[in-house]
């Protein structure tokens, strides 16, 4: 608790403090509107993290992502336009909602239940993330080695495309993440002559190219014009929510642990806990019929669970430096610009800025409440700003962005090349998650795995000799299986392919 | 763009034997297999199965349909248009910039965009003056970042 409240001092510093409330509001407009969602907005904070010492710029993402997951719901409910991904599960029930004229309930109770479902994870994350991480101080690179893998594995098996296609994008990053100066040898790999490549590829360029360039071209090409907005009376927001809180308690409690446990899985972020707990709440709920007809219950679970998934999926991005999501996966490469490598033993050297992680989790989860609040009055003016303004603004962010990193015209180039080649993937049915967890992951596997091959003089019994590894080891080979299972399947039903 | 799987499938096989070619050249340590090459040939032989896999499923389908299709959103002019002034204006910074210079290449650039995604010159103008100063600001002036200013350092400097 002491160190709790020693962290809340660094965090609560009037530099921080304006970081985290600016990232809020920052935060919380990207997920009002419509096509930017809570990870390309995350991608275009990253240039501006760069400059910023590691707990502002923590707090920055943090506090960012949390309030653009809640601000989602904001254009689901008020025009059936989900404003991020992890919206969509309920948006077709909070606008069926606001056409019984209960949009007040269906916003007030997508604020209350993201603030709960986000507090809840993050006491998931404050008691589980330690325990794992004294658990794992003993792991040796093979635990390392498969648990990456295994990770990996995850991320391409739960993203919802073809494994086929999830894990050629895996492979992609992963390949990406070999360009460079390599870990063994010292030599240079794939660098075409290149100064700027021996360093590898910049994190920022790629994220910004991966996440907002196929994005902006997609908008600018075909905007997709907004219906007009209702307005909102705030006393309509509050009155009822309490009452239909304590109604659905059990819910709540039930979707943000299992939304804390699905964020905290590789790949499955926000937007699949969003999905499965709405549909575990529809099969647990006493009045199954009446959901898709305007119906809170749905709502209630699921946009508690979107929340709390952001706060699991830290606990393997702190503890093991493997990201939960694509957002984690941000953060965990904005740390590693900072020198900082995330893993168990930050919480031997580092407790500091992990209890620092800690308090912003719980002031980012509090502050959408009044900020939340605040954003669904401003919403129809910020919903009014039109899109052919808005994407070329954003463009012109992103080139500057790129170049920030390094001062670099090559990081632009980077940036333009792997929009491009993630645009026409994504037009193609291919996964980026999967990609950019290869990405950021590709040193961490290839490290440990060339440390394991030297310490076995090259044979593999050793990578399942010790009891951890070996069943790391054979869950992963489990998910393969899983995985090719799935391709095989696919290939019969024909859903593989199509031109 | 929509592609068939055969083609992707087959630029992903080529990309593999390409990083596997290249991957059997890089050195190794003294007495072992284990080298630099290592794991990306590991890399190589995924995405090869990958791509063949995927090459093999979509030649089943290749009759069904054309090898590559527009999307219906991009296959209009107006579309194309946008969506080639987008990857025009990042061209354009990234070529010219350095020479040019931030404070004239970027708010012509901006008024340009806007103009075409707006259609109102006016509004373009004011909005692309505001915008290429408000980014100036954040950047060059609050993260101080060194943008280029091309042309006119030769004049202030």
């Amino acid at each position: 608790m002491d160190q709790l409240l020693t962290a809340a001092v660094t965090v609560f510093q009037p530099g921080t403090l304006a970081i985290i409330i600016g990232a809020a509001i920052y935060g919380l407009l990207i997920g009002a509107i419509p096509g930017l969602t809570a990870t390309m907005g995350t991608a275009l904070l990253v240039p501006i993290t760069f400059f910023l010492d590691p707990i502002p710029a923590i707090g920055a993402i943090v506090t960012a992502s949390a309030m653009a997951i809640f601000a989602g719901d904001i254009p689901g409910a008020m025009m059936r336009i989900p404003g991020t991904p992890a919206s969509a599960a309920y948006t077709d029930e909070a606008y069926k909602m606001r056409k019984q004229g209960k949009l007040e309930l269906a916003l007030g109770v997508n604020l209350f239940c993201s603030a709960l479902g986000g507090l809840i994870g993050v006491a998931v994350l404050i008691i589980g993330a330690p325990q794992i991480a004294r658990f794992s101080l003993g792991f040796s690179s093979y635990e390392y080695f498969w648990l990456a893998l295994l990770g990996l594995s995850c991320a391409v098996l739960v993203s919802n495309a073809s494994p086929v296609k999830g894990l050629l994008a895996l492979a992609l990053g992963l390949f990406l993440s070999t360009i460079g100066i390599d870990v063994v040898m010292g030599s240079r790999r794939f660098t075409f002559g290149e100064t700027p490549l021996i360093a590898g590829i910049s994190i920022i360029p790629v994220l910004i190219g991966m996440f907002a360039i196929g994005e902006i071209l997609r908008r600018m090409a075909d905007p997709v014009p907004l219906p007009a907005v209702p307005p909102v009376r705030l006393g309509a927001m509050i009155r009822g929510v309490g009452q239909a809180m304590w109604r659905w308690r059990i819910g709540i409690a039930r979707s943000s642990g299992i939304g804390a446990v699905i964020g905290a899985l590789p790949g499955a972020g926000a937007d699949i806990a969003s999905w499965v707990t709405y549909a575990l709440s529809k099969k647990f709920s006493r009045e199954p019929q009446r959901y898709g007809t305007g119906y809170p219950e749905g709502i209630v679970n699921a946009s508690a669970a979107n929340n709390a998934a952001l706060s699991g999926a830290y606990v393997p991005a702190l503890v093991f430096g493997i990201p939960g999501d694509t957002i984690t996966a941000i953060l965990i490469g904005v740390l590693m610009m900072k020198g900082i490598t995330p893993g168990p033993m930050v919480f031997v050297t580092n407790t500091g800025m992990v209890d620092a992680v800690f308090v912003i989790f719980i002031l980012a989860n509090l502050l959408i409440i009044p900020l939340g609040l605040m954003a669904v009055l401003a919403a129809r003016r910020v919903m009014a700003v039109p899109q052919p303004v808005m994407f070329p603004a954003i463009l012109l962010f992103c080139v500057i962005g790129a170049f920030a990193s390094n001062n670099a015209v090559f990081d632009i180039w980077i940036m333009l090349g792997v929009g491009l080649l993630a645009f026409l993937l994504e037009e193609n049915g291919f996964p980026l998650p999967p990609m950019i967890l290869g990405l950021i992951l590709g040193p961490l596997i290839e490290e440990n795995m060339m440390q394991s091959l030297i310490k076995s003089n090259g044979t593999l019994l050793p990578f399942f000799e010790r009891p951890i590894a070996g069943t790391l080891g054979v869950l992963t080979l489990i998910v393969w299986s899983a995985m090719a299972w799935s391709a095989l399947r696919r290939r019969r039903t024909g859903t593989e392919a199509g031109a | 763009m929509k592609l068939n799987d055969a083609l992707l499938g087959g630029f992903f096989l080529v990309l593999a034997l390409w990083i596997g070619a290249e991957a059997l050249t890089m050195p190794r340590m003294s007495g072992t297999v284990i080298g630099a090459g290592t794991f990306p040939l590991i890399v190589a032989a995924i995405m090869a199965v990958g791509g063949a896999v995927l090459m093999v499923s979509g030649l089943r389908y290749l009759a069904d349909g054309p090898i590559a299709a527009l999307q219906p959103w991009l296959a209009q002019r107006d579309a194309l248009r946008r969506a080639g002034a987008t990857i025009l204006f990042v061209l354009l910074y990234a070529l010219l910039g350095q020479t040019i210079g931030f404070p004239l290449l970027v708010p012509a650039m901006m008024v340009a965009l806007l103009w075409l995604t707006t259609g109102r010159p006016l509004l373009s103008l004011i909005l692309g003056g505001a915008i290429s100063a408000g980014v100036w600001l954040l950047f060059a002036r609050i993260l101080m970042v060194p943008l280029p200013l091309g042309l006119l350092a030769r004049l202030i400097y």
